[in-house]
């Protein structure tokens, strides 16, 4: 629970198709009050069949207090590509805490892919992450993360992290991750870092097969643990998960 | 019908022909990666806190949803969205199949709630059974905890060098996680109420495990 002290900033975006020559893309960031960071979606690309957007920080993130809401929705047949200039660092929280939450909604044939850039869990952080993504029938969702346990030869703070994917014909994935200086050496084996790549709603590529785990509903799941961030590249599965998808550059 | 304490007793021998001796709760495919003897009693906590909440939480919920005449195929939808390892579910797809083949020959009624399920895994028949045999929801819970401590303590045994007493050590010592986890996991009602805990390092090993050759256990 936030105390009533907590900065609530929520970024929306919507996409959807027009007649116009070019889909309709439809952002607000709302701030609680003037003093609270955001992401504000940056609009790079734009055309018929979709949209390239930048989720660029305004403010310093995160900080104790600090949550961060963004409502992603596609609407039936276009498409959104969402970028991050760079990663985010959850900083020491002295005894607060903060939120991250993620609402993503997919309809029939839309196509979301989101190249997330590394969350780093410095010692004293105390974050909750959520990511709720519902997708109807024929659409496709690709969503890269790397979760970093502290910053260079720091512990990790904790980080509560919930992955929920829910197409029309049930669950596809549900995950919850509790993660502190305690539990990380048992879950994590001792390493730092652990980058996933998840893709859901296509038939998956064939390659690459390491550090790949399909999953039941059809959809498949890369994860790698390291203890550098090198050593936890997915870069060739993120490459392959763009070609199926068929992004442009990133 | 029996006392459900003996049916418990039951279910909770190992020389039930279920295949456990095929388990090692992915211990063989940790020792590999580097984990130790001394880590042993650790890994049965991470367990207890992780993956074990999963499979008794889905034991739990199918024991609820046959009391209540729902369907177990939602169930196990939610345990397979929830055990992102194939070659977890594989494992336990392997088990619940020679579980069910005891309970069509041993109580060929209460196999029936599983009759539409496709390969059901060994948590969802597991908790259905234990519907039909009057066993609560703590119960099964206490069940699927204490057989996974003693799969991993087994296993230890058979890999490492260890005196028997010090690993019924270890075992003994396991019981009060195998208290928190129930607690944890035996309201839970619905699909939804399933513990999504999951442990990567433990999944990671888990497929590294099912594609090596030289293995005493299946996984």
């Amino acid at each position: 629970m936030l105390t009533s002290t907590e900065r609530t900033a929520r970024t929306r975006i919507r996409v959807s198709p027009a007649d116009t020559g070019r889909c309709q893309v439809r952002s607000t960031v709302t701030l609680s009050d003037p003093t609270a960071s955001s992401l504000r979606p940056v609009l790079v690309q734009h055309d018929q069949a979709g949209a390239r957007i930048s989720l660029v920080p305004e403010g310093a993130l995160l900080l104790a207090g600090d949550r961060v809401e963004i409502d992603i929705a596609v609407d039936a047949g276009v498409r959104l590509d969402v970028v991050e200039p760079g990663g985010t660092v959850a900083f020491d929280m002295r005894g607060g805490r903060a939120r991250w939450d993620v609402r993503i909604t997919l309809g029939r044939g839309a196509v979301l892919t989101w190249a997330g850039e590394p969350f780093v869990v410095s010692a004293g952080a105390a974050v909750q992450r959520s990511t709720r993504a519902r997708i109807r029938d024929g659409a496709v969702v690709a969503l890269r993360e790397a979760l970093v346990l502290g910053r260079h030869g720091e512990e990790s703070g904790r980080v509560q992290q919930s992955t929920e994917v829910l197409s029309e014909s049930g669950p596809v994935l549900v995950e919850d991750l509790t993660i502190d200086a305690l539990t990380a050496p048992a879950l994590l084996g001792g390493h730092r870092v652990m980058s996933s790549v998840v893709l859901v709603g296509t038939s998956p590529p064939d390659d690459p097969p390491e550090h790949r785990y399909d999953l039941d509903a059809g959809a498949v799941l890369w994860r790698r643990l390291g203890v550098q961030a090198h050593e936890a590249d997915l870069s060739a599965a993120w490459r392959a998960v763009r070609r199926t998808t068929g992004s442009g550059e990133v | 019908m029996p006392h459900p304490e003996l049916l418990l007793l039951l279910l909770a021998d190992a020389r039930l022909p279920v295949g456990g001796h095929t388990q090692s709760g992915t211990l063989e495919g940790a020792l590999t990666h580097g984990l130790t003897a001394n880590d042993v009693p650790g890994y049965l906590r991470t367990r207890l806190l992780s993956s074990t909440r999963v499979e008794a939480g889905t034991a739990v919920v199918a024991r609820a949803t046959v009391e209540r005449h729902g369907s177990l195929d939602q169930v196990e939808r939610a345990w397979a969205a929830r055990t992102v390892s194939p070659a977890l579910r594989e494992a336990s797809r392997t088990q619940g199949h020679a579980l069910m083949r005891l309970v069509r020959r041993t109580w060929p009624d209460l196999s029936r709630p599983l009759d539409d399920v496709v390969r059901p895994s060994r948590s969802t028949v597991l908790g259905a059974v234990s519907a039909g045999l009057g066993l609560g929801a703590a119960s099964v819970a206490r069940l699927v905890a204490y057989d996974d401590v003693q799969t991993v303590c087994a296993a230890a045994l058979k890999l490492l060098p260890l005196d028997p007493v010090t690993v019924a050590g270890w075992a003994a010592e396991a019981l009060n996680g195998i208290a928190d986890l129930e607690a944890a996991v035996s309201w839970a009602e619905l699909p939804t109420d399933i513990p999504a805990c999951s442990a990567p390092q433990i999944e990671a090993w888990a497929q590294a495990h099912a594609a090596s050759t030289r293995r005493l256990f299946r996984a």
